[in-house]
């Protein structure tokens, strides 16, 4: 296989990953009513979908059919291979919940999610690996699913023989029940060390309150364990995305919700569209039911913005500033208001670069201000900081940026 | 057998009203021993015929009781009693009490404080205020900042059902009281500075089931206009407005909300209240009249159908949030009963309309430094503009006058019938302003004016006026140096009411004007004076103290003074005007009674 059929087979695994299936019959395409969202859904894919709209990609599209203020109606065809020959491009339905953003033969909205390949154990295991390079791997068993991408990462460490490999795809000749036994076995202890998909797992650990306990594995040189996810639309629908998109924004917090509530692990979007600015690479937010410091050190090199002190760099923000909507709230002159001052030494979080970057990034648990500039670029974040230093009356001595 | 008819024809009245009106409020409404809803009555008059206290005797009101609320921002709206119970509320987060008015001491019955998401704490313009909550049947009925509609068991303060209006990570929340009517409890939603679609809702005071709700612009469909909307007065605007004058689909982020105080006419069967600024403050994005922002509405309350709808200020370029009072009076207008409605609104001008169409009476400058139009053209009903002082993007235009907090602000006016005027605190508040560029995104602000707002003409930063509405004349006004926010209340005994945001509380002579009495309160009062009989048969008057509310904000929010354009330009104004020198944050209820 080559590389790049491998990572198209692996980000394909990760969208299709782990039907559940059991009896599968295929309901015959239904006839939605215009004024309707049109999802092409699988009938028996939890924990993403199912023909009873148990799945969280069936409440995601309810909300987001709210918001576009019609319902979602469903064609049912399983997320394997045909699926978008024989559903968008077949004309039987308009959108495709729960795909890999790189997947070329859609046209992908935003991602509305960013998940990653975690590693998973029992509850009381003892094992507490938290890294692939865990010398205990050595004496471990270690399930994975056939052709997702962690096998990569295993054989490049040599172990290969303490592989249990499990079928993502439903398989209409053999154990139904494979996609499941992965977590299953884990539970029994038919293995040691599951390295699934995370909103599988996240799924068994929340939903089913299954045993489980979680950490994220981070992406490595060539291997990319986390994917962003994205709605597919056929090639050219450019209208249907752009509304899609339009109910990502207005919706992200109750599609943050649903996720939550399934126990899917988040982690922050890849730093694809950084522009000429170099950041440090996000570190994944721990998975829940990870270990409390598990992710912690993984980002130990403070942010520092490169903008500081730069003119043209102050005066992009200083545009920026007043058209995101920054002025309206913290005052024309970084005075506050609605929201808290800005040019004063009273920082609610700390004053340094990083944290206020993620403040405007929205990843601070606590913070109160609107966690609507998630997709500011990091660029405009830094040039928009950069100007609100210069208002800063406060006591010089307490510059720490 | 005249005697059987008699009895007969009351019972049949009887029943009529109790299945067309909420029979329990029309009741307890007339009942000036309580104030059972926000305003007082339907008609808003904020007047009681009680008159133990006078002129005469009023010098001799002292504070009998006092009580803290718990929360410290600015305290705007009332409490209510009803029996011999009083419900207190305040500012954020939204506790409410029952107070027991029939022992001593006057303890708390009950007390109940919402689960709140406080990211709406990010996302509400104006300081975290509360206009109040309201009564019906057994149950007490209330919105939260973070876009709740909520019933309580009023014996018990039980929550009895909790629904969701407003969402405030789409920059949705609430500070209005609402009003029931019938079956329903109608709320809107604030978020004008966020580019909302307001709307107002009715819910089903039984379950909280959404019964109708209607936008403030988009399809005639969506904004609920009946086949005869403005039928009497079609130069006002009948249908496709609501898009047909937003360039592209910008009435999607429209504004237009409806925080302001509503009112009804249980005869006429009409629901009033007003429309907000249209979104963003920056015009030049949105040329058109930008209908049906700053609207007055008149709709049925069964169904949310919209009978007649007055737009004051097309294409809105100031910010004159039109959501102020309706107060519904009988007047006799040329020799004629009229079912008028009164209306001061931000734009600095005193509105009169015949509530049953909308047709415009009379519509003159209350606050005399207006200078944005010169009049209202009654044929028409438009504005007749000073070019001069229309705003636009990338240029500060300088002195105009009202500033964005308006001729008067959200606090209510009254109305006594016994002396035939209105009673309103305003403002002498100009401004600079310039529109500037700003996205829509979803959930953040989008304000998109820089605003400078100062004293206008005279220093004195505000008045307390009595106005003539049949006349169109102000009678006489006492000049103050802070702008007066608190509402007014009139009595049967010929006092007016109102407070100061220095902490002044204050009765003066309805009928001249001359100061009687006046109570220092440790905060400044944003809020409306109300009135009652106590179990004891005494009469009582209370109001809130805690300073707050756009102009108080900088003080509510320990702002800093360096940036005059912070919190929409309050910053500025207040601390030009030293407000910061004379009243410090606060959050008490205090009742007052003749020694």
């Amino acid at each position: 296989m080559t590389h790049s059929v491998r990572v198209w087979a692996a980000a394909f695994a990760v969208a299709y990953a782990a039907s559940l299936a059991t009896v599968f019959t295929q309901s015959p395409p239904q006839h939605a009513a215009a004024a309707s969202l049109r999802v092409c859904g699988d009938p028996d894919n939890l924990p993403y979908s199912n023909d009873r709209l148990q799945g969280f990609e069936n409440r995601i599209a309810s909300v987001v059919a709210k918001d576009l203020g019609v319902e979602a109606s469903y064609t049912w065809w399983p997320h394997q291979r045909g699926l978008v020959k024989n559903t968008l491009e077949a004309g039987t339905c308009d959108v495709i919940f729960g795909i890999p953003h790189d997947l070329e033969t859609i046209l992908p909205t935003k991602p509305y999610y960013t998940s990653t390949y975690v590693i998973a154990q029992r509850k009381g295991s003892g094992h507490a690996i938290t890294s692939l390079d865990a010398p205990e791997l050595k004496t471990l068993r270690i399930g994975v699913y056939a052709n997702t991408p962690v096998e990569e990462s295993l054989g490049r460490r040599g172990l290969v023989d303490h592989l249990t490999a499990y079928s993502l795809f439903f398989d209409p000749t053999g154990d139904r029940d494979r996609p499941a036994k992965l977590l299953d076995d884990l539970v029994a202890g038919t293995v040691d060390v599951a390295l699934p998909w995370g909103p599988l797992a996240g799924y068994y650990a929340k939903k089913l309150n299954a045993p489980i306990e979680m950490s994220a594995l981070p992406s490595e040189e060539g291997v990319p364990l986390t994917f962003s996810i994205s709605m597919g639309v056929k090639k050219g629908n450019r209208d249907l995305k752009n509304r899609l998109e339009a109910a990502i924004d207005h919706r992200q917090a109750e599609i943050q919700s649903i996720l939550d509530d399934f126990g899917v692990p988040l982690v922050a979007a890849k730093q694809a569209a950084v522009g000429a600015v170099q950041v440090p690479p996000e570190a994944p937010a721990p998975a829940p039911g990870a270990k409390a410091g598990t992710q912690a050190d993984a980002s130990s090199d403070a942010k520092k913005n490169p903008f500081t002190d730069k003119e043209d760099g102050i005066a992009a923000g200083k545009k920026l500033y007043i058209q995101v909507g920054c002025q309206g709230c913290h005052g024309g002159g970084g005075g506050g208001g609605m929201a808290a001052s800005l040019i004063d030494d009273n920082w609610k979080f700390g004053s340094d670069d990083e944290t206020l970057f993620k403040l405007i990034k929205g990843q601070i648990p606590e913070q109160t201000m609107p966690t609507v500039y998630s997709s500011l670029p990091d660029e405009q974040v830094w040039q928009i900081l950069a100007f609100i230093r210069t208002l800063y009356i406060g006591d010089p001595a307490k510059k720490n940026w | 057998m005249k005697r059987t008819f008699g009895a007969i024809a009351v019972l049949a009245v009887g029943l009529f009203t109790a299945v067309s009106a909420n029979q329990d409020l029309l009741t307890l409404q007339k009942d000036d021993n309580q104030w059972a809803i926000p305003a007082k009555n339907y008609s808003a008059t904020r007047y009681s015929t009680l008159k133990q206290i006078t002129a005469v005797n009023v010098s001799k009101l002292r504070q009998v009781w006092s009580f803290s609320t718990g929360a410290l921002r600015g305290h705007e709206g009332q409490p209510l009693v009803v029996g011999t119970t009083m419900y207190v509320h305040s500012a954020y987060p939204n506790h409410i009490y029952a107070i027991d008015m029939t022992k001593e001491g006057w303890p708390i019955k009950w007390k109940y404080t919402p689960v709140q998401n406080d990211r709406a704490v990010a996302v509400a313009c104006c300081d975290l205020v509360h206009k109040g909550v309201n009564y019906a049947q057994g149950k007490i009925y209330m919105t939260t900042l973070d876009g709740q509609v909520i019933a309580l068991d009023a014996n018990t303060g039980k929550e009895v059902w909790k629904v969701r209006n407003a969402d405030p990570t789409r920059g949705e929340t609430q500070t209005m009281a609402g009003l029931i009517v019938k079956d329903k409890y109608i709320v809107g939603v604030s978020g004008g500075e966020f580019g909302i679609r307001g709307w107002i809702a009715a819910y089903a005071l039984a379950d909280g089931k959404q019964l109708w709700k209607a936008y403030s612009m988009g399809p005639d469909s969506d904004v609920k206009l009946a086949p005869d909307f403005n039928e009497a007065n079609p130069h006002y605007g009948r249908f496709d407005q609501g898009t047909k004058t937003w360039p592209g689909e910008r009435w999607k982020n429209g504004g237009g909300s409806t925080w302001g105080w509503y009112a009804y006419d249980p005869d006429l069967n009409l629901l009033y209240y007003s429309t907000g600024n249209p979104g963003t403050w920056n015009p030049s994005v949105r040329q058109g009249d930008d209908k049906w922002s700053m609207t007055i509405f008149a709709r049925n309350p069964d169904t949310g159908m919209a009978k007649w709808g007055y737009q004051m200020t097309p294409w809105d370029a100031w910010d004159y949030d039109g959501i102020n009072e309706h107060l519904l009076l009988d007047l006799n207008i040329a020799g004629k009963p009229t079912k008028t409605l009164a209306h001061f609104d931000r734009n600095g001008f005193a509105y009169l309309l015949d509530r049953t169409n909308g047709t415009l009476i009379s519509a003159e400058k209350f606050a005399p430094n207006t200078n944005w139009a010169d009049h209202i053209d009654l044929k028409t009903g438009r504005p007749v503009e000073n070019p001069a002082k229309r705003t636009k993007q990338g240029v500060e235009i300088k002195d105009i006058c009202p500033a964005a907090m308006g001729g008067k602000n959200q606090q209510p006016a009254s109305f006594s019938p016994s002396t035939q005027l209105i009673y309103a605190g305003i403002n002498n508040l100009c401004m600079n302003y310039e529109g500037v560029e700003v996205q829509y995104i979803a959930g953040a602000p989008y304000v998109g004016a820089n605003v400078r707002i100062f004293a206008g003409p005279g220093g004195n930063q505000g008045e307390f006026i009595a106005w003539n509405p049949v006349t169109a004349k102000r009678v006489w006004g006492i000049k103050e140096p802070f702008p007066v926010w608190t509402g007014a209340l009139t009595t049967a005994g010929d006092v007016a009411f109102y407070g100061t945001m220095d902490g002044w509380f204050k009765a003066v002579n309805a009928k001249t004007g001359m100061p009687l009495w006046k109570s220092k309160l440790p905060s400044g009062s944003i809020a409306n004076p109300i009135t009652f009989l106590g179990p004891d048969r005494k009469q009582y008057i209370a109001i809130y103290s805690g300073i707050g509310g756009w102009f108080g904000l900088p003080i509510a929010g320990n702002l800093s003074r360096e940036d005059p354009l912070a919190a929409l330009g309050a910053v500025g104004a207040a601390y030009g005007s030293g407000l910061d020198k004379v009243t410090s944050v606060g959050g008490t209820l205090h009742v007052y009674a003749l020694e």
